[in-house]
């Protein structure tokens, strides 16, 4: 009789643990990961690169948070590391253009663009989208997500085992814009924000991009310097003001959010 | 096509036309005709006859529209509908009779269903549409005609049959002339001199001239109806049904080895009324599952209202399914595998607003990317110039105020959507011309100098002038073309 309660009651805290998904389960495999297109391999904050199997917020800040230009570029270089399948793109106003999205190693010939009139058409395309076998990852370009959304998202994500991304944008004049933020499912949120050249050569250098980590499931929140590498096709860390690659131990951690 | 609802079946009624100075009676009841009024009869006559009549005044045009919505109505039978005015409807029911096991069932349906409606009918099915008009009007309350039989037995009908003009027909009456056999046996050439319309009538008549009549939409034989005893009132029963004409659908165009790219639902409600839905393929598709789903999105535009009685599935473009064979050869990256997405999207966004880049042979910025069909071949070429183009193009330039010091410097600040951005640091020019064989004219005008540049905040534009500074003539303007990343 103790032994079937007992036996009874580690069922029901393995479908609780199934259902919080507080971390990878011990006796799941480990999700497919998408290496990050950082060339150090960051022990400290991202195990082993972004899983696959999730979904991850990309935000821009300021004056970006409105166009999202350099999250944009962020996605198309972390996209452009997923080897094979095909991808979606919902956006909504403004197009990508193809040959700087061929330039972050990303075929445009891979890609599908959908464009839709709001947040429900993007996430309703989304959600199509991780649902299609055929499809390694979708990006939509969102303003609001409620958390209900996020998980719903997520949920399909982790059946399929592709890779979904929020590109989140401010649509100004928009009422979604103005609604308070909620929580969000996604395994990693990150912060991109164009960061200005600082070398003394003129004209302008690699494009230079500050990733604020907000937030990473079962791992720790950061904040990166890094500048894209269009010939090596890699994002390498740099250290403040200065023109070399910084060693992570140099690298200062800092908690956000 | 009478409503005599607001006067009863118990009295005479007919409906009055004016014809120049004479009002004469178009139609009337059965109790009225069995009292011995007869269309055609001046109405003065009429009352003489039976002076309880009741009159209506026509309305010619409700009865235009009520003819319609009867070729609407029919769209049950076969897609392929069309009205004749005053009163017929023509379907054509080439590869429909297969639905209903026989030319004699389907006519038999349509009658019953007509006459339960309260519209007393004709109908006669021929071999042209000319021959079924006349057979349908003359011969009586319904008729087949064998294939290749209508030649003999028009003969015995009158001239009347023959959609002539009222005056051709009254000449040829004053020549002694009374059924279309007669017609027939004259000599041609005669005829062709004499009546200018009755050799083109005959011809089309018999057969072998070509007629053309203006069908809501094409015959086709991809098509399956269902009819229910029971109506059908929620959205599951519509679904269900929607799904088994569609596996008999799917099923027939598999066998054929061919595939549908636009599918047709037709719901047809208790009440008459008839409302439509229609979903898009990518790729030419027999797979009955993914049609009923793309369907079943579009279901809630459907209003049962007292219930639907008839659904109808037409596949109305149909392609030859080795289409997408050969696609899926030529795709890498499993984009084939990705049709249903595109379905499911298009049918949702619009076809035109999935899509993917293909690139055109052009160096113009805007014209250097095109859209494609999400499943067109891929160009499978290398896209040049990537560094130094923008993350985002904006789809149309954006004028700014810009201040450059110098002809060919790269702007010192500017203004964009009245935010004033100092340049810290830049690059360029890179000179862009529009093709010689475009503008001819003002080509140096149109000549574009882009220039990277980079605000203090880290901010990267694509910027260019347009034009070059010329003596006497206005400065050249400054664009915002994109966002650099």
């Amino acid at each position: 009789m103790i032994q079937t309660k007992t036996n009874r009651i580690a069922a029901l805290q393995a479908k609780v643990d199934r259902i919080a998904k507080t971390g990878v389960p011990k006796d799941q495999t480990e999700p497919p990961r998408v290496i990050l297109p950082i060339r150090h391999e960051n022990t400290r904050f991202m195990p082993a690169g972004l899983p696959a199997g999730c979904i991850h917020e990309l935000h821009g800040a300021g004056w970006d948070a409105e166009t999202g230009i350099a999250a944009s570029g962020f996605a198309a270089a972390m996209l452009a590391k997923i080897s094979a399948g095909a991808m979606l793109w919902a956006l909504r106003h403004d197009t990508p253009y193809a040959p700087r999205l061929a330039a972050f190693g990303l075929d445009p010939d891979r890609l599908i663009f959908c464009r839709c009139r709001d947040d429900g058409e993007s996430l309703a395309a989304l959600e199509e989208a991780l649902r299609t076998p055929g499809i390694a990852a979708a990006i939509g370009e969102v303003g609001h997500v409620t958390l209900t959304q996020s998980r719903r998202l997520h949920l399909i994500c982790e059946r399929a085992g592709n890779l979904g991304v929020l590109l989140r944008r401010q649509f100004h004049g928009k009422p979604a814009a103005r609604r308070k933020p909620q929580g969000s499912a996604a395994a990693t949120r990150w912060r991109i924000l164009l960061a200005p050249t600082e070398t003394q050569e003129p004209g302008l250098g690699p494009p230079r991009w500050r990733l604020d980590l907000l937030y990473c499931r079962g791992g720790m929140p950061g904040s990166f310097l890094v500048e894209w590498s269009d010939e090596a096709r890699h994002l390498r860390l740099v250290a403040k003001l200065a023109d070399h690659e910084a060693r992570l131990e140099q690298f200062g951690l800092r908690r956000a959010g | 096509m009478s409503n005599s609802d607001c006067v009863g079946p118990d009295k005479p009624l007919a409906i009055v036309a004016t014809q120049g100075s004479k009002r004469r009676i178009v139609a009337i009841n059965d109790i009225a005709r069995d009292r011995g009024v007869m269309p055609g009869h001046r109405l003065t006559d009429a009352r003489a006859i039976v002076p309880d009549l009741v009159t209506v005044a026509a309305d010619h045009e409700a009865d235009a529209a009520a003819l319609v919505t009867l070729s609407h109505w029919a769209q049950r039978f076969t897609p392929s509908t069309a009205v004749s005015p005053p009163s017929g409807l023509w379907l054509d029911i080439t590869g429909c009779t297969r639905l209903w096991r026989g030319e004699q069932p389907l006519l038999e349906s349509l009658m019953h269903q007509l006459e339960r409606r309260g519209i007393p009918c004709q109908a006669a099915i021929a071999d042209t549409f000319g021959a079924a008009w006349a057979f349908a009007r003359e011969a009586g309350c319904y008729t087949i005609v064998p294939p290749g039989a209508h030649r003999k037995r028009l003969s015995d009908l009158p001239l009347k049959a023959l959609r002539l003009e009222p005056e051709t027909l009254a000449d040829l009456r004053r020549l002694g002339l009374k059924t279309i056999g007669e017609v027939m046996a004259l000599p041609r050439a005669a005829l062709a001199n004499r009546f200018e319309d009755v050799l083109p009538r005959l011809d089309q008549t018999l057969g072998n001239a070509p007629e053309a009549i203006a069908f809501v939409q094409p015959p086709t034989p991809w098509f399956e109806s269902l009819t229910f005893a029971d109506f059908l009132m929620t959205p599951e029963d519509l679904q269900r049904a929607l799904a088994a004409l569609a596996r008999k659908l799917c099923r027939r165009l598999s066998e054929a080895g061919r595939g549908g790219k636009r599918f047709e639902a037709g719901f047809f409600g208790a009440d008459n009324t008839v409302q439509r839905i229609a979903i898009a393929t990518s790729l030419a598709t027999h797979d009955a599952r993914g049609i009923t789903q793309l369907l079943a999105a579009r279901l809630e535009r459907i209003d049962p209202g007292f219930g639907i009685e008839v659904i109808t599935l037409r596949a109305s473009r149909i392609a030859p399914l080795h289409e997408r064979q050969i696609a899926m050869d030529q795709e890498q990256g499993n984009l084939a595998t990705t049709a249903p997405l595109i379905d499911k999207l298009g049918n949702r966004l619009g076809f035109n607003n999935v899509w993917r880049f293909a690139m055109a042979q052009s160096h113009w910025p805007e014209r250097a990317v095109t859209q494609a069909a999400p499943l067109a071949r891929p160009s499978h070429r290398v896209w040049e110039n990537g560094a130094a183009r923008p993350i985002r193009l904006l789809s149309r330039p954006e004028p700014i105020e810009a201040t450059a010091f110098l002809p060919d410097r790269p702007p010192v600040q500017f203004r964009w959507r009245r935010v004033l951005r100092r340049v810290r640091r830049a690059e360029g020019p890179e000179r862009i011309a529009p093709e010689w064989w475009r503008d001819e004219e003002n080509a140096p005008q149109a000549i574009r100098d882009y220039y990277c540049v980079e605000d203090e905040s880290g901010a990267r534009f694509w910027l260019y002038r347009e034009g070059l500074y010329q003596n006497g003539a206005p400065p050249p303007r400054w664009f915002i073309h994109g966002f650099l990343a």
